[in-house]
């Protein structure tokens, strides 16, 4: 009885002016992002290869992942150059002018166009599934004829996901397929595992948006009401609570800016050198420049040092604050998973700081020998999915059980006059 | 009669629980906004104090002609208008090595930002069925069959809508300016109350954009159902998809060469080639003017300076060579760096026609030109970066000139004084950002503005027609 259900609401909206107009979007969208996400690598694994240090060169910079086609992320700035010297740690500034714009509007790659998109279609295809057919006095005769309304609202649930499902599935792994045959994008296996989770989880999201649009459809009795609180309840989840949510997580917690500390940083390591020229005024000859690069190095890595745990708990907070929305948790795991996000950029860190930590010395000379190649992988699927993406996933799944929970319960005490 | 009208369209829209529920929201989001920006721009402000005083503190004490400009970098004073606007995010950039990572990942939620996806939303919701709905319901032939004009009635739905957003909207925005003047002292006067009436003003066009472009959907639409789809599918693109694609586009249509590419070259040309230059036009000068001094080229310091010491004749003949050499440089350096120049300019050339382009097609949308006019009315946008970054040149040159002068007065006084020594700064020029007067802004956002004003026109203008042509059976 479910699959007759399920087929019949796709019979009835595949040839729907809806389906016509939202899947022409979802195309349009995704073919867009797919062009963006190629072209935008493309740049960067250019300047990958001007800035990569010769052999020897303390400097680090890694190479961006084709990954980020899919979530563009926090790509931009991992895959900036790290100079490396006595003073520290100094990021190259090698963005493009546009970048000021970039920083007025989100990127549009395929991360956003299912965050954002996919979930309005998703909710756009069933906020009507219920209260329309009341309107029209259908659901009356179909419960007349002895249909269970758990089976009809499940045979809705699978019917209005499978209309968004589908065309997504097959434009998502055409474009993949397309882009993956472009030069200088190398699909390995692990890309396409990533990839495919990535399918998992955006299916799994628009299954839950779809249970939203149920829900709303069987809180109502006109389906006008039930789209004013399906759009509310996209608002609510896309935009006001992950965005919102940075801005609350930033003035609770009270972190100095990392101007303040760049700064810090900065005048100490003047202070050093001024000092060791009025030393060396005092007493040629003496070992004063390794005295102070010794001191300059001490005073950064206590600075950072009681830094980076600070920042790292604020980004805990925000990260809590995201998850109370589906599509914060759904940003936070497909960055991850793309090697694009807060884990890999933490991670990167940590290396970085552990690199120049046991190279310090060779790199500045006060030891003999040249510092060792800057090695670095990317962050595992497994690895990402131990350390934080199982919480997102899982928030994920509980928002849909509630979501369809609502639905079933709500469709249950219903009333079809 | 469209009084009559516009009476009866608000109490409509009054008496929906729908919309009610929607302003509500809007209210509550506004304030709280305003709020939490309010705190974390006092927060801001905390800390560039904070960063001016130690930075200040430390040049008294430790202030000397080298690694001068190093000591003193220039902070940028928050805007007083962050609550609202928070406009261009520096921190998304990440330019230190221990920056905040989120904001690179998630964008913030201010006035604008609410204005531009969430309000225009709800516009689109109240006027999706503005004429679609009636009809469905019957109303609108009846209305008809009594002697009002279809124009009457399409500007008292126009009227009545925009007075029902634009209420809540100006109650939320206003409670969240007294909060603002409240808590931080911040007076709303003068030129304060210009920059806030033209947001205001600039959020109502935007949104009557949106509620034109709802009731144009409406008119060509029989059911209101798809209405609906249409005005999303339009808002989809015009709010979503447009202003986010023109960067990324511009970026691909009109390529430029890598900042990293410019500094590798610019290294190149202006040390490698000009240290190779400058030894073969040393031999060359050893070749020939100071033929006799060729030898110099294979003798050590040491040996050199006995020989200047002991010997009277060849000293002034080195003299000379060393003079010589020194224009020789000179000259390299000139040269070099005027070839550096012409790339850094028109490097400098390509990257604003790349960003003007980006900005036309953005312009394409209503949502980028009210982000534009909006930004730059508030001192955080494009245009006003530019301005930022000339005073803060000026400022920077004028601050050179005095470190320059002082070290020159020191110098007199005692001729040993180098540039590692202490010097005395405490007269320094300080930097006060000087905020441009209305006048200036007005120039600013004229162009955004008006091609909003021009898109609502557009939308409206369309709508008009389309229901004058509306078969209403």
């Amino acid at each position: 009885m479910i699959w007759l259900i399920t087929k019949k609401e796709i019979l009835e909206n595949l040839l729907s002016y809806r389906f016509f107009i939202l899947t022409g979007l979802l195309f349009l969208l995704m073919g867009v992002a797919g062009i963006v996400g190629y072209g935008d690598l493309s740049q960067r694994l250019a300047n990958y290869d001007i800035l990569r240090p010769a052999p020897g060169s303390p400097n680090i910079i890694i190479e961006p992942t084709p990954l980020s086609m899919i979530a563009k992320g926090m790509e931009e700035n991992l895959t900036r150059l790290y100079e490396v010297s006595f003073i520290g740690i100094q990021i190259h500034q090698n963005q493009q002018s546009v970048n000021r714009i970039f920083s007025l509007f989100a990127a549009p790659d395929l991360l956003f166009t299912i965050k954002v998109v996919l979930a309005l279609i998703a909710i756009l295809f069933s906020f009507d599934a219920v209260s329309h057919e009341k309107e029209q006095g259908t659901l009356k005769l179909l419960l007349s004829h002895g249909i269970r309304r758990p089976s009809l609202i499940i045979g809705k649930l699978l019917g209005r996901f499978l209309l968004v499902a589908a065309p997504f599935t097959t434009v998502y792994l055409l474009s993949l397929a397309v882009l993956s045959l472009m030069p200088g994008v190398v699909a390995t296996a692990d890309f396409w595992a990533r990839a495919f989770f990535i399918l998992f989880i955006s299916l799994l999201y628009t299954l839950l948006f779809t249970a939203v649009g149920l829900f709303v459809s069987s809180m109502f009795h006109r389906s006008a009401t039930s789209m004013v609180l399906g759009l509310a309840l996209w608002l609510l989840f896309v935009f006001v609570i992950p965005n919102f949510g940075t801005t609350i997580a930033r003035s609770i917690s009270d972190v100095p800016s990392s101007d303040r500390i760049e700064m810090e940083g900065r005048l100490t390591t003047i202070q050093s050198i001024f000092e060791r020229i009025q030393r060396e005024k005092e007493n040629p000859g003496g070992s004063e420049g390794q005295r102070m690069i010794q001191q300059i190095r001490e005073s950064t890595v206590r600075l950072i040092e009681s830094y980076r745990p600070q920042m790292n708990a604020l980004v805990r907070t925000t990260k809590t604050i995201l998850r109370f929305s589906p599509s914060g948790a759904l940003h936070l795991v497909m960055t991850d998973v793309t090697n694009t996000g807060l884990y890999e950029e933490s991670r990167l860190k940590d290396a970085i700081i552990q690199y120049v930590g046991r190279n310090f010395g060779r790199i500045n000379r006060l030891e003999k020998g040249e510092p060792d190649t800057f090695q670095y992988q990317r962050a595992s699927l497994s690895e990402v999915l131990d350390e934080t993406g199982l919480v997102d996933v899982t928030i994920i799944l509980l928002f849909t059980a509630l979501f369809i929970t609502g639905a079933y319960v709500r469709f249950l005490v219903y009333d079809p006059r | 009669m469209l009084r009559i009208l516009i009476r009866k369209e608000l109490l409509d829209n009054l008496l929906n629980l729908r919309f009610i529920a929607l302003c509500a929201v809007a209210i509550i989001l506004i304030v709280s906004s305003i709020v939490v920006l309010t705190e974390q721009y006092r927060i801001e402000m905390n800390d560039y104090y904070n960063r001016v005083s130690a930075q200040d503190t430390f040049i008294d004490r430790y202030g000397h002609t080298n690694r001068i400009e190093w000591m003193s970098a220039l902070f940028r004073e928050p805007s007083r208008y962050r609550p609202l606007v928070l406009g261009i995010d520096r921190d998304a950039s990440q330019e230190n090595f221990v920056s905040n990572p989120v904001p690179a990942l998630v964008s913030k939620l201010d006035l604008v930002a609410i204005v531009a996806t969430i309000m225009s939303l709800i516009a689109i919701i109240l006027s999706h069925n503005a004429i679609s709905g009636e009809r469905e319901d019957g109303m609108l032939k009846l209305m008809l069959s009594t002697s009002i004009s279809r124009s009457t009635i399409l500007f008292g739905k126009f009227i009545a809508g925009i007075i029902t957003l634009s209420v809540p909207f100006t109650l939320g925005v206003l409670i969240g300016i007294a909060y603002v003047s409240l808590s931080t002292g911040i007076d709303f006067d003068g030129i304060n109350t210009g920059v806030v009436a033209s947001l205001l003003s600039l959020s109502y066009l935007y949104i009557t954009a949106f509620y034109a472009l709802g009731l144009l959907f409406s008119a060509r639409s029989r059911t209101s159902n798809v209405a609906i789809l249409k005005s999303l599918f339009a808002w989809v693109v015009l709010v979503l998809v447009l202003p986010n694609i023109s960067p990324f586009l511009a970026a691909q249509v009109y390529t430029i060469p890598s900042r990293a590419k410019i500094d590798r070259e610019l290294t190149k040309i202006e040390s490698d080639d000009r240290d190779q230059i400058v030894r073969e036009r040393t031999r060359q000068l050893l070749q020939s003017e100071f033929s006799d001094l060729e030898s110099i080229q294979s003798t050590t310091r040491s040996d050199l300076q006995k020989r200047i010491e002991s010997d009277a004749s060849f000293r002034e003949r080195y003299a000379g060579y060393r003079k010589a050499w020194d224009e020789l440089v000179r000259q390299v350096n000139i040269e070099q760096r005027k070839i550096g120049n012409a790339i850094r300019e028109d490097f400098g050339i390509r990257s604003k026609n790349q960003e003007l382009l980006a900005t036309t097609l953005a312009s394409l949308s209503p949502l980028s030109n009210f982000v534009f006019a909006a930004t730059d009315a508030a001192d955080v946008g494009l245009e006003s970066d530019a301005e930022w970054e000339s005073q803060a040149g000026r400022f920077n040159r004028s601050y050179a000139a005095y470190v320059e002068k002082r070290y020159s007065e020191e110098k007199q006084k005692n001729p040993a004084f180098t540039p590692n020594d202490y010097l005395d700064l405490r007269g320094r020029p300080k930097y006060q950002f000087q905020p441009p007067p209305l006048s200036v802004r007005f120039a600013r956002i004229l162009v955004p503005t008006a091609i909003l004003a021009g898109f609502t026109l557009l939308f409206f203008a369309a709508a008009f027609v389309s229901f004058l042509r509306y078969d209403v059976r």
